[in-house]
């Protein structure tokens, strides 16, 4: 089987993810709540993990808080940060995992919504988009890239479009392990990261990264147990723990660690995915939603959103998976880009390149569309 | 006579210790009764008392935040 979903969860992880997630199991007790040897190693773990992350996205240990996953980041973020009378401001590619939060907080009447919508041609285009209905926004949660075509949306350039004082939650799930971060250079005040996808680490892990020079203050959505100041019913003042509460998925952490040590960003990623969208614009009988053979690669994270002509999305997902291809049909949980995208009747297929993928498992690929009547 | 620096949290005790060992100073990381004096359960960094000032002085100019301090033997 040739594994094209990478943009659902990476595979495969790297032998020494399972290894020190089950070296975790083995030898690791509750970190922050004892002083004996096995909280104490559990607890370096999860320090030595939150260093490199610290590292690769520029900002402080304790600025990475750990979490279930991207999902859970976003929800502390944009509930923790929300203020009664505020306006979000969300871009048209947005996943589930923004847009239901914020709903939620809309129909509770915590948060007025507005979105612009983004032009996957021009970055101009949209940034004008953007500027029109973020004033008087007191806060922006977009996708860095897309989950359903890969664009790449231009957050560098929006967040000099708005206030200092407009709280900017960037959801990089799909851009985490593709591209360079740098959370200072971005100027946003939080990013949500999974662990298992462009860094490909274990699933049921995550981290929000909070910019080292932001002063925003984020409430917690679970208190519980620290492991400090017992005494005491409030959360923690201090980051990271004010926003840890119970126990760390200490094994998904360790196995995070080790595959932060593995990783590398992968040329090749770039360079399939242009031959693919190259090959596959230029095929009658496909149609490219959201990428084009014109388009620069720098544009996007490898994800191609596909239609064959006159299949549904399922029957052809269907048959790839029996032909041996691995790609995930449908709506992928962000109806908003699909419609902006114009395939939300439709839906569409899509393919997401991994670090091992290569350029023969790209033509295999092709043949096998083309076999699809 | 040793000195006790007690963090708010294990992130901040590993923190001050790597910190304070990249300046020359060894501390153990204890969770004695010196700590629970002042936190309640929580995490302290234990270390030569002579060194106090100057490790203070590096934590609070890398902006670690100091619970308290105390003295053990």
């Amino acid at each position: 089987m040739i594994y094209f979903d990478n943009a659902a969860t990476a595979l495969p992880k790297a032998k020494s993810v399972a290894d020190a997630m089950k070296n975790a199991l083995e030898i690791c007790g509750n970190p922050g709540r004892s002083g004996h040897v096995y909280s104490m190693k559990s607890a370096e773990i999860i320090y030595e993990c939150r260093k490199k992350l610290a590292l690769m996205f520029n900002t402080r240990p304790e600025c990475v808080i750990f979490t279930s996953g991207a999902t859970e980041s976003l929800n502390i973020a944009i509930k923790g940060t929300n203020r009664p009378g505020g306006v979000t401001v969300v871009s048209s590619m947005e996943h589930n995992s923004v847009l239901r939060p914020l709903n939620s907080l809309r129909r509770l009447g915590e948060t007025v919504l507005r979105q612009f919508l983004v032009d996957v041609k021009s970055d101009a285009r949209t940034l004008d988009n953007f500027s029109t209905v973020s004033r008087s926004a007191t806060s922006v949660v977009i996708t860095h890239a897309s989950n359903v075509c890969g664009r790449i949306l231009p957050v560098r350039q929006m967040r000099s479009l708005v206030d200092n004082e407009v709280v900017f939650i960037l959801d990089a799930s799909q851009t985490a392990g593709h591209i360079p971060l740098d959370i200072i250079d971005l100027g946003v005040d939080i990013m949500c990261i999974p662990a298992h996808k462009g860094l490909c680490g274990p699933m049921g892990v995550g981290a929000l990264i909070i910019n080292p020079y932001s002063d925003i203050i984020i409430d917690s959505l679970i208190e519980g147990g620290t492991g400090t100041n017992s005494k005491s019913l409030d959360m923690p003042e201090y980051y990271p723990e004010r926003l840890e509460a119970g126990t760390l998925n200490v094994c998904g952490i360790a196995g995070f660690s080790a595959a932060l040590d593995e990783f590398d960003f992968c040329q090749s990623e770039k360079d399939i995915y242009s031959f693919l969208v190259n090959e596959m614009d230029n095929r009658v009988d496909i149609t490219l939603h959201g990428a084009h053979a014109e388009g620069s690669a720098e544009n996007y994270v490898p994800v191609i959103l596909f239609n064959k002509k006159r299949l549904d999305c399922e029957t052809v997902a269907s048959i790839l998976s029996e032909k041996g291809f691995a790609l995930r049909a449908g709506f992928h949980c962000a109806p908003h880009a699909h419609r902006t995208l114009g395939t939300f009747e439709t839906g569409g297929v899509r393919l997401s390149l991994g670090k091992v993928n290569t350029l023969d498992e790209a033509k295999l690929f092709l043949k096998a569309l083309d076999e699809i009547k | 006579m040793k000195t006790v620096i007690v963090l708010s949290s294990i992130t901040y005790a590993l923190k001050a210790q790597e910190l304070l060992k990249n300046n020359g100073i060894y501390a153990n990381i204890t969770r004695s009764k010196a700590v629970r004096g002042i936190r309640g359960c929580g995490y302290g960094l234990q270390f030569d008392q002579m060194l106090e000032e100057k490790a203070k002085g590096i934590l609070v100019a890398a902006g670690i935040p100091i619970v308290g301090s105390t003295e053990e033997k």
